[in-house]
C-alpha cells in the first residue's frame, strides 16, 4: 500500500532533474517531504549556511496522490532523505531531450513510495516507461527522516529587488573562479555585485589571487528595487552561482528578501508548478562609500562560516542516551544561527528602528550562559526542544509563530537563529527534552572561515 | 609609474598564451609590449608586439629609460578577464593599486543583451494586465524600454612589479645555426594530424591506458623533420606502429644576408643541408601534447617559419601581418628542446 504516488509527464521529469541538480549543489542528500497536495524537496548545506528548497505542487504532476497511513490524510505528512545521487542516475538528463534518443525517449515517470515501518519494506519505487514498451524500475532505500526547514521571516525583511534570471546570469558570467564572496551593495541608483576573496597572500602568492570582479548596472536592470542605500550584503558567491545557473533555464523574475548583515536572505522564483525558494546567511556591514568590500579592515574581522561539526568529541550532552537520532542537526543548525550575530559588524547608522543593532551582539562575558537550561524560562522561545509527539504546547522550534513573536519581543538570540530548524511532530522522537549547549560561543568560528 | 590603455585583438592573443604557462613576463614601454613564457618544461615564449596591434589610447611612465615597466602578470585569469571584454563596447586596462596590492584593472562597459527586456519593462507583473492601472503609462515603458543599459564590469587582476634588477638575467635562448628553415604548412591541419599521431601512439604504447601518463618521458615523441627542398615530414613510431605524413612544395625562404653578420650564406648550415639533397633531414624530437598547445597559435592566423637545429632544437616565428599591414614588427617565437632518442 503506497503512502505516495504521482506521475510525471517527461517534461516535469526535466524540471526535476534540474531540480535535483541545483539541490545537489547544497548538499548530497535530498529531503523529501509529501503531504496531500505537495511535495517538497529541500537540502541544507554542511555548514549550514544555505538552504534550498523546491516546492511541486499538484499541477507539476500529471497525477499526485497522497494516501498518508491515518484517517487524515490531509494533515499528515511523509518525509524521507535520499541520497541526491540515486535520485540523480535514475532521472537523467535524457529526459530533456527526446529529439536526441528517439529511441529510448521517456513517455512518462510513475513513483510510488511504501512506508512499512520497521518491516524492511520501506522502498522509494520509481518505473520509467520509455518508447517501445521498455520499463525501467528501480527501488530506492531512503532513510526516514524529518527534515529541517530554514525559516525566513519576512516581514523583517526591508530590502527587496527583483531581476529577470537571464540578466542575472549575464552578471554571474562575469565571475571568474575562486572567489568566494559576493557583495551587493546600492548607492546612487547604481548597484554593485562585486565578487572577491579575502585571502591575503604575499609574494608568489599574490598572482594566485582570484579576480576580483565588480560589475556596476543601473537600477532599471531590476524590476522592483527597495533597498536601503550604502548596505553592504555578503552571500556566498558559490551559492549564489549554484542558484543563478538553476533559475536561468527558466525564463523568471527572481526576488531577493532580506534585512541586514548576518540575517539570512531570501531568494525565491517560480515556474509552472515549481516554486524555488533558497535561503542564505549573510555577513557584510553597513559602513560608508569609501570603504570598499575587500578593504583591510573588512579583511580582519572574524569570519563567519557557522562551524557546526566542528568538535563532535567536545560535545557535552546532558544526557547520553537522550542523544536525539538523526536529527541532531536540527540542534545544531541553532546552535549554529545564534553565534553569527556575534559576528556581525555594527552598522553605524541602525538602517531600520524595527531591528535593534545592539541586541545582535552577545554580552562577551556570560554568552555562554545563555545557553544554559537554568535560564530557559526566561528566553524560552531560545530553548533548543525536541517535539516529541506534536502535542506539547512548550514553544519549540517548529512553531514559526513562536519564533516570529521571539524575535519581536526579544532581539537577543534570533537575530540569527532564523534560519532555524523545524522538526517534524511525527518523527519517532523521544520526549521532549532540552539539551546542553554542546559548544562554546567562543569557538565557534565564521561563515567563510577556510 | 603609470600605465594606461585601450585594448584590442588582444583576445585570441591570450587565449594563445595561456595555453603555454601560468605565469607571464610582461615587458612594457614606448616602442613594444613584451610577452615571455618560461615554463619549467615545455615550450618557451617570447613574444615582442607593436604597441598597436593589441591596444589604443597607450599611455606609459615610468622612472625607468623609455618609459619600462615589468610585470609578472597571472594568465588564466588574464584570460577569464577578458572573456568578459567579448561583446563590450569598450574595454581599457591600466595598471594601479587596490589595498595595497597592484592590479591590472580592466573596465569594461558593456550592453545588457536583455536590454528593455527586463524585469522593468513588460514582464513586470504589475503592467502585466492590460486592463489594470498601468495600461495607460505608455511614457514611462517607452523610457524603459528604449533605453540601452549599460552594465560596467571591473576585472582586476592581481600583478606584481618587477624591478629592472630582477629580470635583467632573463634572455632570450641561444640556439645555433639552424640546419633548415621551412614555412609550415596550415597549423590546423598540422595540428590535427600531430595530436592524431600523439593519441595513436599513447593508446598503442601503453595498452590503450590513456592519459595515466602524465610526465613526459612515458610519451611517445613525435618526430619532426625537414629538409632544405621543401618538404616536411611528421612522424611518431612505437613497438606496435609506425606512421608519418609528410608535405612538400613548401617553401624553404631566403636568408636574410643582414642576420648573417657578414659571413658566407654558402657556409651557413642551411646551404650545406639544402646542397646535401633531398634526403637530407634536420630531425628534432617534440613532446606531442606541448607540440599540440604551441600549435594553437594558428588561430592567431600568422605566418609560421619553423627552424631546426638538428637533434637540438626547434624555433618557431610566428609574424603577425594581419594585425599591421605587411609590416613584421609583432613576432612570435618558441623555443622548443629536442628530446634525445
Amino acid at each position: 500500500m503506497p503512502v505516495l504516488a504521482f506521475t510525471l509527464s517527461p517534461e516535469s521529469l526535466g524540471k526535476l532533474h534540474d531540480a535535483l541538480v541545483c539541490l545537489g549543489k547544497f548538499s548530497e542528500a535530498v529531503c523529501i517531504e509529501a503531504v496531500h497536495d505537495k511535495l517538497t524537496l529541500t537540502a541544507l548545506n554542511s555548514s549550514k549556511s544555505a538552504y534550498a528548497s523546491f516546492t511541486l505542487i499538484e499541477k507539476f504532476f500529471a497525477k499526485y496522490q497522497f494516501k498518508g497511513t491515518g484517517a487524515n490524510p490531509s494533515r499528515e505528512k511523509f518525509n524521507c532523505k535520499i541520497y541526491n545521487k540515486a535520485l540523480l542516475s535514475v532521472f537523467k538528463g535524457r529526459a530533456t531531450d527526446p529529439m536526441r534518443e528517439k529511441d529510448t525517449a521517456i513517455e512518462r515517470c510513475d513513483v510510488t513510495v511504501e512506508d512499512g515501518e520497521g518491516t524492511g519494506k520501506s522502498r522509494f519505487i520509481i518505473k520509467i516507461a520509455c518508447r517501445h514498451g521498455v520499463l525501467k524500475t528501480y527501488r530506492l532505500t531512503f532513510e526516514s527522516v524529518s527534515p529541517m526547514h530554514a525559516l525566513f521571516v519576512k516581514e523583517s525583511a526591508g530590502n527587496v529587488w527583483s531581476i529577470s534570471s537571464r540578466t542575472l546570469r549575464e552578471f554571474v558570467e562575469h565571475f571568474g573562479p575562486g572567489t568566494e564572496q559576493l557583495d551587493i551593495y546600492f548607492e546612487d541608483g547604481r548597484v554593485s555585485l562585486t565578487s572577491y576573496t579575502e585571502k591575503i597572500m604575499s609574494g608568489n602568492e599574490v598572482l594566485k589571487q582570484p579576480l576580483h570582479t565588480t560589475i556596476a548596472v543601473d537600477t532599471l536592470e531590476f524590476g522592483e528595487f527597495h533597498v536601503e542605500e550604502k548596505l553592504h550584503i555578503v552571500i556566498s558567491v558559490k551559492d549564489f552561482k549554484s542558484i543563478v545557473s538553476h533559475a536561468s533555464t527558466i525564463n523568471t523574475t527572481v526576488k531577493a528578501l532580506y534585512s541586514h548583515p548576518s540575517n539570512p536572505m531570501q531568494l525565491t522564483y517560480s515556474d509552472e508548478g515549481l516554486l524555488s525558494e533558497f535561503i542564505l546567511m549573510t555577513t557584510g556591514e553597513g559602513r560608508g562609500a569609501s570603504a570598499a568590500p575587500n578593504s583591510r579592515a573588512n579583511s580582519k574581522r572574524p569570519a563567519s562560516r557557522p562551524a557546526l561539526e566542528a568538535t563532535p568529541s567536545s560535545k557535552k550532552p546532558s544526557n547520553p542516551e537522550m542523544r536525539p537520532p538523526s536529527t541532531s542537526a536540527a540542534l545544531s543548525l541553532n546552535r549554529d544561527a545564534a553565534p553569527r550575530s556575534k559576528v556581525s559588524r555594527p552598522s553605524p547608522p541602525p538602517p531600520q528602528p524595527s531591528i535593534q543593532t545592539d541586541a545582535l551582539f552577545f554580552p562577551e562575558a556570560d554568552d555562554d550562559r545563555r545557553w544554559d537550561p537554568v535560564n530557559s524560562d526566561e528566553e524560552e522561545d531560545e530553548m533548543l526542544l525536541w517535539d516529541a509527539g506534536g502535542n506539547s504546547v512548550v514553544a519549540t522550534m517548529n512553531s514559526g509563530k513562536g519564533l516570529q513573536s521571539a524575535e519581536t519581543q526579544s532581539q537577543s538570540i534570533n537575530g540569527l537563529s532564523r534560519i532555524n530548524a523545524q522538526t517534524n511532530p511525527d518523527a519517532s522522537l523521544p520526549q521532549t527534552q532540552r539539551l546542553a549547549p554542546t559548544q562554546r560561543l567562543s569557538g565557534i568560528r565564521g561563515m567563510f572561515d577556510d | 609609474m603609470r600605465f594606461k590603455t585601450s585594448i584590442r585583438n588582444i583576445q585570441t592573443f591570450s587565449t594563445s598564451l595561456s595555453t603555454l604557462g601560468k605565469v607571464a613576463w610582461v615587458r612594457l614601454d614606448d616602442d613594444s609590449v613584451r610577452f615571455t613564457i618560461i615554463p619549467e618544461t615545455g615550450t618557451q615564449v617570447w613574444a615582442s608586439l607593436s604597441i598597436e596591434s593589441i591596444f589604443e589610447d597607450y599611455t606609459i611612465q615610468s622612472a625607468a629609460p623609455n618609459n619600462t615597466i615589468n610585470l609578472e602578470l597571472p594568465l588564466p585569469p588574464l584570460h577569464r578577464a577578458l572573456k568578459s571584454a567579448i561583446n563590450a563596447t569598450s574595454a581599457s586596462i591600466r595598471l594601479t593599486k587596490k589595498d595595497g596590492v597592484p592590479v591590472l584593472s580592466l573596465t569594461i562597459i558593456t550592453n545588457t543583451v536583455s536590454s528593455g527586456n527586463s524585469a522593468g519593462g513588460f514582464l513586470n507583473p504589475a503592467n502585466a494586465d492590460p486592463f489594470g492601472d498601468n495600461v495607460f503609462r505608455e511614457e514611462s515603458l517607452d523610457a524603459n524600454m528604449g533605453r540601452e543599459r549599460e552594465a560596467i564590469v571591473t576585472q582586476d587582476i592581481p600583478i606584481r612589479v618587477l624591478t629592472a634588477d630582477s629580470v635583467e638575467g632573463i634572455h632570450e635562448p641561444r640556439v645555433r645555426e639552424p640546419d633548415a628553415h621551412i614555412v609550415l604548412p596550415s597549423l590546423i591541419q598540422l595540428k590535427a594530424i600531430s595530436d592524431r599521431f600523439t593519441k595513436l601512439a599513447m593508446a598503442t604504447s601503453y595498452g590503450g591506458a590513456r592519459g595515466g601518463a602524465s610526465s613526459t618521458a612515458s610519451v611517445p615523441k613525435l618526430e619532426l623533420a625537414a629538409n632544405m627542398h621543401g618538404s616536411l615530414k611528421l612522424s611518431i613510431s612505437t613497438d606496435s606502429l609506425n606512421i608519418s605524413s609528410v608535405w612538400s612544395g613548401l617553401n624553404n625562404p631566403e636568408l636574410d644576408p643582414r642576420q648573417l653578420d657578414g659571413e658566407n650564406p654558402e657556409n651557413h648550415p642551411s646551404a650545406k643541408l639544402k646542397a646535401a639533397g633531398q634526403d637530407a633531414w634536420s630531425t628534432v624530437r617534440i613532446d606531442g601534447r606541448d607540440w599540440g598547445k604551441v600549435l594553437s597559435v594558428g588561430r592567431l592566423g600568422g605566418r609560421v617559419i619553423a627552424c631546426f637545429a638538428d637533434e637540438h632544437a626547434l624555433i618557431l616565428y610566428v609574424y603577425l601581418s594581419n594585425f599591421n599591414d605587411g609590416v613584421d614588427d609583432s613576432v612570435l617565437t618558441y623555443y622548443i628542446s629536442s628530446f634525445s632518442v
